[in-house]
């Protein structure tokens, strides 16, 4: 269920942006794929918020501090589109993230604002708690592993950011 | 039938009004703005409140919580739908809440988070809420553990 308010190029932006969307995360594939499959839908200088992580700027930091991390948790992580409501330059894409999690399907709620300069994004605000992730992570001895590496990939994109500074 | 347009206009002015009734902590309108059998589901792992009684008790016990609760709206897109809010939610925790049986925060403290909610509307009475935070920065604020 999508909504646009008004019409014009704006909001052909954002019809073209959630289509872009669903594409990118309905395929599955790795990290790499993932994100060469977004790297047409968001800005060079993309901004990444999202809750207890460092704001990402730029594709790089993209891919190494969001989702080579999130692939290393859900190694088939997917989402789909829920609903979707866009005004101006302004558009909210509500989601369920799944995937496999310690061996066994897990599926999250997210909400993300999407800052869009055309067709593509450059800024995301991601709306997403992680309490019901660590308490999954918490019940599935399985999923331990799994969220150490994830733990690991963090460390690893910030050792590279600080590197590069 | 009312033209789209039309419906937007509604919709905006109903979330007006719902965040004028959020914001004076008046339970009676908040309530009664949602549907008989409409859910809520605050998205930290919980399960939704269903129905307006239900929804009720979940709101009275959050405004008891943070008597001065407020939303400060940044971004609003009202749809056919319904709308779509951004905000920062403010307050100020009256008391210690409980998690799990255990005692956390502290009676006093301020927490200001970023919030959204998502908003459907029926015949003009709200049918779903969902509203996404980040709990643990709520719970680090409010003096949590």
């Amino acid at each position: 269920m999508g909504a646009a308010v008004g019409n014009g190029p704006a909001v052909m932006d954002a019809e073209a942006f959630v289509r872009g969307f669903e594409r990118g995360w309905g395929s599955p594939g790795s990290a790499e794929e993932a994100a060469a499959r977004f790297d047409e839908l968001l800005d060079p200088d993309i901004r990444l918020i999202q809750p207890q992580l460092p704001d990402l700027v730029g594709r790089s930091a993209a891919r190494s501090g969001f989702f080579e991390p999130l692939f290393t948790l859900l190694p088939d992580a997917r989402a789909t589109v829920e609903r979707w409501a866009a005004r101006d330059d302004t558009l909210f894409i509500e989601l369920t993230m799944s995937g496999t999690l310690g061996g066994r399907p897990a599926s999250f709620r997210a909400c993300d604002r999407i800052t869009l300069r055309g067709p593509v994004a450059v800024e995301r605000e991601s709306y997403i708690d992680p309490i019901p992730l660590l308490a999954t992570v918490a019940a599935r001895p399985r999923a331990w592993p799994a969220f150490a590496r994830y733990q690991l990939a963090l460390l690893r994109h910030r050792r590279q950011r600080r590197r590069s500074r | 039938m009312p033209a789209t347009t039309d419906v937007v206009a509604e919709h905006e002015a109903m979330a007006q009004r719902y965040g004028e009734a959020w914001n004076s902590q008046d339970l009676d309108a908040i309530v009664s703005a949602h549907a008989e059998d409409g859910i809520y589901q605050l998205h930290v792992g919980e399960d939704p409140f269903e129905g307006r009684e239900a929804i009720g008790t979940e709101f009275a016990r959050i405004i008891a919580q943070l008597p001065d609760i407020h939303f400060e709206p940044k971004r609003l897109i009202a749809t056919e739908a319904g709308w779509t809010l951004e905000s920062t939610m403010s307050g100020t925790l009256s008391a210690p809440g409980e998690l799990d049986g255990e005692e956390v925060g502290s009676a006093g403290a301020k927490v200001a988070v970023d919030c959204l909610d998502l908003i459907v509307v029926s015949d003009g009475a709200i049918t779903e809420k969902h509203t996404y935070l980040d709990s643990v920065t709520l719970l680090r604020q409010a003096g949590g553990r």
